[in-house]
Protein backbone atom coordinates (compact mmCIF):
# COMPACT_ATOMS: atom_id res chain seq x y z
CA UNK A 1 0.00 0.00 0.00
CA UNK A 2 0.79 3.28 -0.95
CA UNK A 3 1.34 5.83 1.89
CA UNK A 4 -0.01 8.79 -0.49
CA UNK A 5 -3.53 6.08 -0.42
CA UNK A 6 -4.12 7.22 3.43
CA UNK A 7 -4.23 11.32 2.43
CA UNK A 8 -7.92 10.82 1.72
CA UNK A 9 -8.47 10.23 5.43
CA UNK A 10 -6.42 13.25 6.26
CA UNK A 11 -8.00 16.94 7.02
CA UNK A 12 -8.04 19.25 3.75
CA UNK A 13 -5.03 21.46 5.06
CA UNK A 14 -3.04 18.67 6.16
CA UNK A 15 -3.67 16.44 2.90
CA UNK A 16 -2.25 19.75 1.16
CA UNK A 17 0.54 19.52 3.56
CA UNK A 18 1.48 16.37 2.95
CA UNK A 19 0.99 16.00 -1.10
CA UNK A 20 3.96 19.11 -0.78
CA UNK A 21 6.51 16.54 1.02
CA UNK A 22 9.33 14.93 -0.98
CA UNK A 23 8.83 11.87 -2.36
CA UNK A 24 11.86 10.15 -0.81
CA UNK A 25 10.75 11.53 2.61
CA UNK A 26 7.40 9.26 1.52
CA UNK A 27 8.65 6.20 0.65
CA UNK A 28 10.21 6.15 4.59
CA UNK A 29 6.81 6.83 6.18
CA UNK A 30 5.31 4.35 8.37
CA UNK A 31 2.57 6.65 10.26
CA UNK A 32 0.69 9.44 10.14
CA UNK A 33 -0.45 10.43 13.94
CA UNK A 34 -2.81 13.36 14.91
CA UNK A 35 -3.31 14.79 17.82
CA UNK A 36 -6.42 17.16 19.20
CA UNK A 37 -4.23 20.10 20.10
CA UNK A 38 -1.24 18.76 19.38
CA UNK A 39 1.24 18.99 16.22
CA UNK A 40 0.52 16.34 13.23
CA UNK A 41 3.38 13.89 13.10
CA UNK A 42 5.11 11.84 11.20
CA UNK A 43 6.84 8.54 11.35
CA UNK A 44 9.12 8.33 8.79
CA UNK A 45 11.85 5.02 9.58
CA UNK A 46 12.64 5.79 13.14
CA UNK A 47 12.51 9.24 13.05
CA UNK A 48 9.55 11.38 14.28
CA UNK A 49 9.08 14.51 12.87
CA UNK A 50 6.17 17.22 11.53
CA UNK A 51 5.19 19.16 8.85
CA UNK A 52 5.16 23.23 9.21
CA UNK A 53 2.43 25.16 7.82
CA UNK A 54 5.07 25.75 4.48
CA UNK A 55 4.95 21.96 3.63
CA UNK A 56 8.44 21.13 4.88
CA UNK A 57 9.45 18.43 7.42
CA UNK A 58 10.26 19.83 10.71
CA UNK A 59 10.66 18.97 14.30
CA UNK A 60 7.43 18.42 16.06
CA UNK A 61 7.31 21.30 17.90
CA UNK A 62 7.43 23.45 14.75
CA UNK A 63 4.53 21.63 13.25
CA UNK A 64 1.07 22.40 12.59
CA UNK A 65 -1.49 21.94 14.74
CA UNK A 66 -4.41 19.75 14.36
CA UNK A 67 -7.78 21.17 15.50
CA UNK A 68 -10.90 19.69 17.00
CA UNK A 69 -12.75 20.46 13.62
CA UNK A 70 -10.22 18.78 11.98
CA UNK A 71 -10.13 15.50 14.22
CA UNK A 72 -13.39 15.63 13.55
CA UNK A 73 -13.20 16.18 9.87
CA UNK A 74 -10.67 12.90 9.58
CA UNK A 75 -13.58 10.81 12.24
CA UNK A 76 -15.80 11.06 9.57
CA UNK A 77 -13.86 10.33 6.76
CA UNK A 78 -12.02 6.89 8.45
CA UNK A 79 -15.80 6.06 9.08
CA UNK A 80 -17.70 7.19 6.09
CA UNK A 81 -19.54 8.97 8.46
CA UNK A 82 -20.50 6.68 10.16
CA UNK A 83 -18.73 5.96 13.79
CA UNK A 84 -21.40 3.51 14.73
CA UNK A 85 -20.79 0.96 12.54
CA UNK A 86 -17.18 0.66 14.17
CA UNK A 87 -18.12 0.15 17.53
CA UNK A 88 -16.45 -2.99 17.83
CA UNK A 89 -13.14 -2.57 16.78
CA UNK A 90 -13.23 1.00 18.17
CA UNK A 91 -13.84 -0.94 21.63
CA UNK A 92 -10.73 -2.70 21.26
CA UNK A 93 -8.83 0.68 19.32
CA UNK A 94 -8.98 0.51 15.76
CA UNK A 95 -11.12 1.34 13.06
CA UNK A 96 -10.03 -1.04 9.39
CA UNK A 97 -9.10 0.68 6.52
CA UNK A 98 -9.02 -0.08 2.26
CA UNK A 99 -6.29 -2.51 1.48
CA UNK A 100 -4.78 -3.54 5.35
CA UNK A 101 -4.01 -0.96 6.42
CA UNK A 102 -5.71 0.41 9.75
CA UNK A 103 -6.10 3.68 11.72
CA UNK A 104 -5.60 3.28 15.65
CA UNK A 105 -7.75 5.34 17.97
CA UNK A 106 -7.23 6.53 21.77
CA UNK A 107 -9.46 9.07 23.70
CA UNK A 108 -11.55 9.04 26.31
CA UNK A 109 -12.94 5.94 27.01
CA UNK A 110 -16.09 4.64 28.54
CA UNK A 111 -15.61 1.37 30.38
CA UNK A 112 -18.41 -0.99 31.46
CA UNK A 113 -17.68 -3.28 33.62
CA UNK A 114 -13.63 -2.96 33.55
CA UNK A 115 -14.13 -2.99 29.54
CA UNK A 116 -13.93 -0.28 27.50
CA UNK A 117 -17.69 0.07 25.70
CA UNK A 118 -16.76 3.50 23.74
CA UNK A 119 -14.48 6.59 23.13
CA UNK A 120 -16.59 9.39 24.01
CA UNK A 121 -14.16 11.54 22.29
CA UNK A 122 -11.37 10.36 19.97
CA UNK A 123 -8.06 12.14 21.14
CA UNK A 124 -5.50 10.57 18.76
CA UNK A 125 -5.93 8.87 15.26
CA UNK A 126 -2.73 6.81 14.07
CA UNK A 127 -2.55 6.16 10.46
CA UNK A 128 -0.67 3.48 9.53
CA UNK A 129 0.84 2.26 6.13
CA UNK A 130 0.94 -1.15 5.61
CA UNK A 131 3.88 -2.20 3.15
CA UNK A 132 4.44 -5.57 1.70
CA UNK A 133 8.33 -6.44 2.17
CA UNK A 134 8.40 -9.56 0.07
CA UNK A 135 11.29 -11.06 1.31
CA UNK A 136 11.66 -10.02 4.47
CA UNK A 137 10.77 -13.22 6.09
CA UNK A 138 13.43 -15.46 3.63
CA UNK A 139 15.42 -17.08 6.34
CA UNK A 140 12.25 -18.30 8.02
CA UNK A 141 11.23 -19.31 4.60
CA UNK A 142 13.91 -21.44 3.60
CA UNK A 143 13.85 -22.88 7.01
CA UNK A 144 10.59 -24.01 7.01
CA UNK A 145 11.37 -25.16 2.84
CA UNK A 146 14.14 -27.30 3.90
CA UNK A 147 13.49 -28.49 7.78
CA UNK A 148 10.02 -28.80 6.96
CA UNK A 149 6.85 -27.17 8.75
CA UNK A 150 7.75 -25.85 12.41
CA UNK A 151 5.61 -23.45 14.99
CA UNK A 152 6.98 -20.09 15.01
CA UNK A 153 6.52 -17.00 17.43
CA UNK A 154 7.89 -13.12 15.70
CA UNK A 155 8.90 -11.07 18.52
CA UNK A 156 9.60 -7.85 18.72
CA UNK A 157 9.37 -4.22 20.79
CA UNK A 158 6.85 -2.23 18.78
CA UNK A 159 7.08 -0.71 15.79
CA UNK A 160 10.07 -3.21 14.86
CA UNK A 161 8.02 -4.82 11.71
CA UNK A 162 6.02 -7.89 13.84
CA UNK A 163 3.01 -7.38 11.08
CA UNK A 164 5.56 -6.35 8.17
CA UNK A 165 7.63 -9.81 8.94
CA UNK A 166 4.36 -11.80 9.51
CA UNK A 167 3.23 -10.59 6.00
CA UNK A 168 6.33 -11.35 4.15
CA UNK A 169 5.78 -14.74 5.99
CA UNK A 170 2.66 -15.48 4.47
CA UNK A 171 3.20 -14.66 1.44
CA UNK A 172 6.56 -16.45 0.62
CA UNK A 173 4.93 -19.88 2.34
CA UNK A 174 2.28 -19.68 0.09
CA UNK A 175 3.73 -18.67 -2.96
CA UNK A 176 6.89 -19.88 -2.85
CA UNK A 177 8.67 -22.42 -4.73
CA UNK A 178 6.67 -25.52 -2.97
CA UNK A 179 3.52 -23.05 -1.82
CA UNK A 180 1.64 -24.02 1.26
CA UNK A 181 -1.66 -23.39 2.13
CA UNK A 182 -1.84 -20.42 4.50
CA UNK A 183 -4.50 -19.29 6.60
CA UNK A 184 -4.92 -15.91 8.03
CA UNK A 185 -6.79 -15.21 11.49
CA UNK A 186 -6.69 -11.52 10.65
CA UNK A 187 -8.31 -9.71 13.92
CA UNK A 188 -6.98 -6.57 13.22
CA UNK A 189 -7.75 -6.88 9.58
CA UNK A 190 -3.91 -5.61 8.83
CA UNK A 191 -2.13 -8.66 7.60
CA UNK A 192 -3.96 -9.65 4.11
CA UNK A 193 -3.20 -6.49 1.79
CA UNK A 194 -4.15 -6.45 -1.96
CA UNK A 195 -1.02 -7.04 -3.01
CA UNK A 196 -1.50 -10.92 -1.80
CA UNK A 197 -4.37 -12.11 -4.64
CA UNK A 198 -3.02 -15.10 -6.06
CA UNK A 199 -1.32 -16.45 -3.03
CA UNK A 200 -2.70 -19.93 -1.55
CA UNK A 201 -4.30 -17.80 1.33
CA UNK A 202 -7.61 -17.99 3.49
CA UNK A 203 -8.00 -14.90 5.42
CA UNK A 204 -10.89 -14.32 8.23
CA UNK A 205 -10.96 -10.96 9.59
CA UNK A 206 -12.22 -9.23 12.48
CA UNK A 207 -12.93 -11.98 14.62
CA UNK A 208 -10.51 -13.15 17.47
CA UNK A 209 -7.67 -14.54 17.18
CA UNK A 210 -8.88 -18.43 18.70
CA UNK A 211 -11.73 -18.11 17.18
CA UNK A 212 -10.08 -17.50 13.43
CA UNK A 213 -7.83 -20.29 14.21
CA UNK A 214 -10.40 -22.37 15.14
CA UNK A 215 -12.59 -21.75 11.95
CA UNK A 216 -9.60 -21.76 9.61
CA UNK A 217 -8.77 -25.66 11.04
CA UNK A 218 -12.33 -26.67 10.57
CA UNK A 219 -13.37 -25.06 7.70
CA UNK A 220 -10.61 -24.86 5.48
CA UNK A 221 -7.71 -27.25 6.48
CA UNK A 222 -4.73 -24.71 6.06
CA UNK A 223 -0.98 -26.20 6.54
CA UNK A 224 0.24 -23.24 8.23
CA UNK A 225 -1.79 -20.19 10.14
CA UNK A 226 -0.75 -17.07 10.49
CA UNK A 227 -2.15 -14.28 13.53
CA UNK A 228 -0.81 -11.35 14.85
CA UNK A 229 0.02 -10.21 18.54
CA UNK A 230 -1.14 -12.97 20.54
CA UNK A 231 -2.04 -12.36 24.34
CA UNK A 232 -2.78 -14.38 27.25
CA UNK A 233 -6.19 -14.38 27.15
CA UNK A 234 -5.99 -16.46 23.55
CA UNK A 235 -3.83 -18.91 24.78
CA UNK A 236 -6.17 -21.82 25.73
CA UNK A 237 -8.15 -21.18 22.65
CA UNK A 238 -5.38 -21.27 20.52
CA UNK A 239 -3.58 -24.62 22.28
CA UNK A 240 -7.14 -26.05 22.21
CA UNK A 241 -7.31 -25.34 18.42
CA UNK A 242 -3.66 -26.02 17.94
CA UNK A 243 -4.64 -29.30 18.58
CA UNK A 244 -4.91 -30.50 14.93
CA UNK A 245 -1.41 -30.19 14.37
CA UNK A 246 -1.73 -27.21 12.15
CA UNK A 247 1.46 -24.81 12.25
CA UNK A 248 1.02 -21.78 13.92
CA UNK A 249 3.30 -18.57 13.06
CA UNK A 250 1.83 -15.95 15.44
CA UNK A 251 3.91 -12.58 17.39
CA UNK A 252 4.05 -10.99 20.15
CA UNK A 253 5.89 -8.00 21.81
CA UNK A 254 9.30 -8.40 23.64
CA UNK A 255 12.53 -7.88 23.17
CA UNK A 256 14.26 -10.54 24.20
CA UNK A 257 13.13 -14.68 24.35
CA UNK A 258 14.09 -14.50 28.07
CA UNK A 259 11.53 -11.73 28.63
CA UNK A 260 8.88 -13.83 26.26
CA UNK A 261 9.75 -16.82 28.45
CA UNK A 262 8.55 -15.13 31.70
CA UNK A 263 4.60 -14.91 29.93
CA UNK A 264 3.05 -18.06 31.06
CA UNK A 265 1.16 -18.27 27.79
CA UNK A 266 3.84 -18.12 25.58
CA UNK A 267 5.82 -20.50 27.97
CA UNK A 268 2.90 -22.92 28.34
CA UNK A 269 2.13 -23.12 24.43
CA UNK A 270 6.32 -23.63 23.75
CA UNK A 271 5.88 -26.57 26.00
CA UNK A 272 3.11 -28.25 24.51
CA UNK A 273 5.42 -27.81 21.01
CA UNK A 274 3.28 -24.77 19.21
CA UNK A 275 6.61 -22.71 19.18
CA UNK A 276 9.65 -24.46 17.88
CA UNK A 277 11.41 -21.55 16.82
CA UNK A 278 11.53 -17.88 17.43
CA UNK A 279 12.34 -14.79 15.44
CA UNK A 280 13.73 -11.56 16.84
CA UNK A 281 13.35 -8.52 15.24
CA UNK A 282 14.63 -5.13 15.62
CA UNK A 283 15.11 -1.93 13.44
CA UNK A 284 17.74 0.48 13.33
CA UNK A 285 17.73 1.59 9.76
CA UNK A 286 16.47 -1.38 8.14
CA UNK A 287 14.75 -4.60 9.20
CA UNK A 288 16.80 -7.01 11.11
CA UNK A 289 16.18 -10.52 12.54
CA UNK A 290 17.52 -13.24 14.04
CA UNK A 291 16.06 -17.10 13.83
CA UNK A 292 15.81 -18.97 17.81
CA UNK A 293 15.34 -22.24 18.27
CA UNK A 294 13.17 -23.30 21.41
CA UNK A 295 14.72 -26.00 23.17
CA UNK A 296 18.02 -24.60 23.55
CA UNK A 297 17.22 -20.82 23.30
CA UNK A 298 19.95 -20.28 21.73
CA UNK A 299 21.41 -18.72 18.61
CA UNK A 300 20.08 -21.18 15.32
CA UNK A 301 20.77 -18.96 12.57
CA UNK A 302 23.17 -16.03 13.10
CA UNK A 303 25.53 -14.31 11.97
CA UNK A 304 23.78 -13.99 8.51
CA UNK A 305 23.21 -10.90 6.79
CA UNK A 306 19.71 -10.39 8.08
CA UNK A 307 17.03 -8.97 5.69
CA UNK A 308 16.92 -5.68 5.60
CA UNK A 309 14.67 -3.13 4.01
CA UNK A 310 16.97 -2.98 0.95
CA UNK A 311 17.17 -6.26 0.92
CA UNK A 312 13.78 -7.15 0.99
CA UNK A 313 11.76 -6.71 -1.97
CA UNK A 314 8.57 -3.89 -1.51
CA UNK A 315 6.11 -3.48 -3.38
CA UNK B 1 -70.30 51.12 -8.54
CA UNK B 2 -70.28 47.84 -10.07
CA UNK B 3 -66.31 48.52 -10.33
CA UNK B 4 -65.81 49.44 -6.81
CA UNK B 5 -68.23 46.34 -6.28
CA UNK B 6 -65.78 43.89 -8.46
CA UNK B 7 -62.68 45.74 -7.10
CA UNK B 8 -64.15 44.79 -3.24
CA UNK B 9 -65.07 41.24 -4.36
CA UNK B 10 -61.16 41.09 -5.27
CA UNK B 11 -59.65 42.38 -2.81
CA UNK B 12 -61.37 39.84 -0.16
CA UNK B 13 -61.07 37.16 -2.54
CA UNK B 14 -57.24 38.06 -2.83
CA UNK B 15 -57.82 37.88 1.17
CA UNK B 16 -59.26 34.26 0.60
CA UNK B 17 -56.70 33.53 -1.01
CA UNK B 18 -53.74 34.79 1.01
CA UNK B 19 -55.05 33.26 4.32
CA UNK B 20 -55.25 29.69 2.04
CA UNK B 21 -51.42 30.13 1.22
CA UNK B 22 -50.40 30.73 5.12
CA UNK B 23 -52.52 27.62 5.84
CA UNK B 24 -50.43 25.73 3.23
CA UNK B 25 -47.38 27.10 4.59
CA UNK B 26 -48.21 25.93 8.08
CA UNK B 27 -50.18 22.55 6.76
CA UNK B 28 -46.15 22.24 5.09
CA UNK B 29 -44.55 22.80 7.61
CA UNK B 30 -46.06 19.76 9.20
CA UNK B 31 -45.48 17.76 6.47
CA UNK B 32 -42.22 18.28 6.49
CA UNK B 33 -42.22 17.16 9.83
CA UNK B 34 -43.57 14.07 9.59
CA UNK B 35 -41.34 13.77 6.53
CA UNK B 36 -38.12 13.90 8.90
CA UNK B 37 -39.66 12.06 11.52
CA UNK B 38 -39.82 9.23 9.06
CA UNK B 39 -36.38 9.92 8.02
CA UNK B 40 -35.00 9.63 12.04
CA UNK B 41 -37.16 6.49 12.66
CA UNK B 42 -35.25 5.32 9.30
CA UNK B 43 -31.97 5.90 10.57
CA UNK B 44 -32.33 4.65 13.80
CA UNK B 45 -33.66 1.23 12.35
CA UNK B 46 -30.14 1.41 10.37
CA UNK B 47 -28.19 1.77 13.08
CA UNK B 48 -30.22 -0.80 15.19
CA UNK B 49 -30.20 -3.69 12.98
CA UNK B 50 -27.84 -3.09 10.08
CA UNK B 51 -25.49 -0.82 11.24
CA UNK B 52 -25.75 0.83 7.72
CA UNK B 53 -23.89 3.73 6.59
CA UNK B 54 -25.69 7.35 6.70
CA UNK B 55 -25.23 8.24 3.32
CA UNK B 56 -26.52 4.74 1.71
CA UNK B 57 -30.08 5.21 4.02
CA UNK B 58 -30.19 9.24 2.73
CA UNK B 59 -29.50 7.60 -0.66
CA UNK B 60 -32.49 5.34 -0.13
CA UNK B 61 -34.78 7.35 2.11
CA UNK B 62 -37.50 8.93 -0.35
CA UNK B 63 -40.36 11.34 0.98
CA UNK B 64 -42.21 13.59 -1.90
CA UNK B 65 -42.50 16.46 0.39
CA UNK B 66 -39.00 16.51 1.18
CA UNK B 67 -37.83 15.95 -2.54
CA UNK B 68 -40.07 19.01 -3.56
CA UNK B 69 -38.71 21.25 -1.32
CA UNK B 70 -34.92 20.24 -2.22
CA UNK B 71 -34.25 18.42 1.65
CA UNK B 72 -33.39 15.03 0.07
CA UNK B 73 -31.24 16.58 -2.87
CA UNK B 74 -29.37 18.74 -0.83
CA UNK B 75 -28.68 15.63 1.93
CA UNK B 76 -27.65 13.52 -0.96
CA UNK B 77 -25.93 16.23 -2.98
CA UNK B 78 -22.00 15.44 -1.64
CA UNK B 79 -21.47 12.27 -0.14
CA UNK B 80 -18.09 12.91 0.41
CA UNK B 81 -18.45 15.31 3.35
CA UNK B 82 -19.84 14.97 6.33
CA UNK B 83 -23.37 13.93 7.07
CA UNK B 84 -24.05 15.79 10.11
CA UNK B 85 -23.12 18.73 8.04
CA UNK B 86 -24.97 17.55 4.79
CA UNK B 87 -27.89 17.10 7.16
CA UNK B 88 -27.56 20.93 8.59
CA UNK B 89 -27.21 21.86 5.11
CA UNK B 90 -30.68 20.59 4.11
CA UNK B 91 -32.51 21.23 7.57
CA UNK B 92 -32.07 24.97 6.24
CA UNK B 93 -34.43 23.95 3.52
CA UNK B 94 -37.46 23.00 5.87
CA UNK B 95 -40.25 25.95 6.41
CA UNK B 96 -40.38 24.72 9.97
CA UNK B 97 -40.34 27.07 13.29
CA UNK B 98 -36.50 28.06 13.68
CA UNK B 99 -36.38 26.63 16.86
CA UNK B 100 -37.62 22.93 15.67
CA UNK B 101 -34.52 23.80 13.17
CA UNK B 102 -32.26 24.54 16.10
CA UNK B 103 -32.66 21.34 17.43
CA UNK B 104 -32.26 19.85 13.99
CA UNK B 105 -28.99 21.53 13.72
CA UNK B 106 -27.89 20.32 16.87
CA UNK B 107 -28.62 16.69 16.05
CA UNK B 108 -26.43 17.08 12.95
CA UNK B 109 -23.88 18.00 15.04
CA UNK B 110 -23.63 14.44 16.49
CA UNK B 111 -25.14 12.38 13.40
CA UNK B 112 -22.22 10.34 12.35
CA UNK B 113 -19.95 10.83 15.31
CA UNK B 114 -21.03 8.83 18.11
CA UNK B 115 -21.06 5.05 18.82
CA UNK B 116 -24.11 2.89 18.36
CA UNK B 117 -26.01 3.43 21.81
CA UNK B 118 -25.50 7.07 22.35
CA UNK B 119 -26.06 7.87 18.46
CA UNK B 120 -29.74 5.95 19.00
CA UNK B 121 -30.17 7.76 21.80
CA UNK B 122 -30.21 11.28 20.62
CA UNK B 123 -31.85 9.94 17.70
CA UNK B 124 -34.81 9.11 20.18
CA UNK B 125 -34.78 11.85 22.05
CA UNK B 126 -34.99 14.38 18.45
CA UNK B 127 -37.63 12.10 17.70
CA UNK B 128 -39.28 12.51 20.52
CA UNK B 129 -39.18 16.14 20.62
CA UNK B 130 -40.73 16.92 16.79
CA UNK B 131 -43.38 14.22 17.50
CA UNK B 132 -44.32 16.60 20.58
CA UNK B 133 -44.17 20.00 18.25
CA UNK B 134 -45.54 17.43 15.36
CA UNK B 135 -48.93 16.82 17.51
CA UNK B 136 -48.91 20.66 18.74
CA UNK B 137 -49.01 21.91 15.51
CA UNK B 138 -51.38 19.04 14.41
CA UNK B 139 -53.81 20.65 16.68
CA UNK B 140 -53.19 24.14 16.12
CA UNK B 141 -53.48 23.02 12.01
CA UNK B 142 -57.23 21.35 12.56
CA UNK B 143 -58.44 24.15 15.06
CA UNK B 144 -56.95 27.37 12.64
CA UNK B 145 -56.43 26.02 9.16
CA UNK B 146 -60.12 27.32 8.12
CA UNK B 147 -59.65 30.66 10.52
CA UNK B 148 -56.76 31.45 8.13
CA UNK B 149 -58.66 31.86 5.25
CA UNK B 150 -61.84 33.51 6.80
CA UNK B 151 -59.39 35.51 8.58
CA UNK B 152 -58.13 36.23 4.97
CA UNK B 153 -61.20 37.26 3.51
CA UNK B 154 -62.28 39.47 6.75
CA UNK B 155 -59.22 41.37 6.29
CA UNK B 156 -59.76 41.64 2.84
CA UNK B 157 -63.25 42.74 3.26
CA UNK B 158 -62.13 45.51 5.78
CA UNK B 159 -59.75 46.77 3.37
CA UNK B 160 -62.20 47.25 0.95
CA UNK B 161 -64.43 49.12 2.96
CA UNK B 162 -61.94 51.23 4.10
CA UNK B 163 -60.95 51.89 0.22
CA UNK B 164 -63.94 52.85 -0.89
Amino acid sequence: MEAESLYKYLPLRIHCLMTSLPSAAILTLNEIRLRVGLPLSLSLGDRNLSVSGEGKLCRPENGVTVSEEEMRECISKLTRSSLYTYDETIKRGYIPLDGGARAGVCGDAVSERGRIKAFSDIKSVSLRVSRLFKNLAKPLYERISDSGMAGCLVFSPPGAGKTTYLRSAAYLLSRGKKPYRVGLSDERCELFVPEMTGCLIDCVRGCGKSEGIELLTRTMSPQIIICDEISGDEADGIISAQNSGVRLIASCHGDSLESIMKRPHIKQMTEKGIFELFVKLWYDGSFKSEILKAESQKTAKSGEEPPGAAGGEMI
Amino acid sequence: MTIKLMASGLIVAVGWFAGGAYADIKKQGYLELCGVIRLLETLKSGILYSRAELYGMFFDFSDKTLSENGFLEELNRNPSSHAGEAFKRAAERLSIDQKIKDVLTAFGDTLGLLDRDTQVERLESCVSFLESEKTSLKETLESKLKSYRYLGALGGSLAAIILF
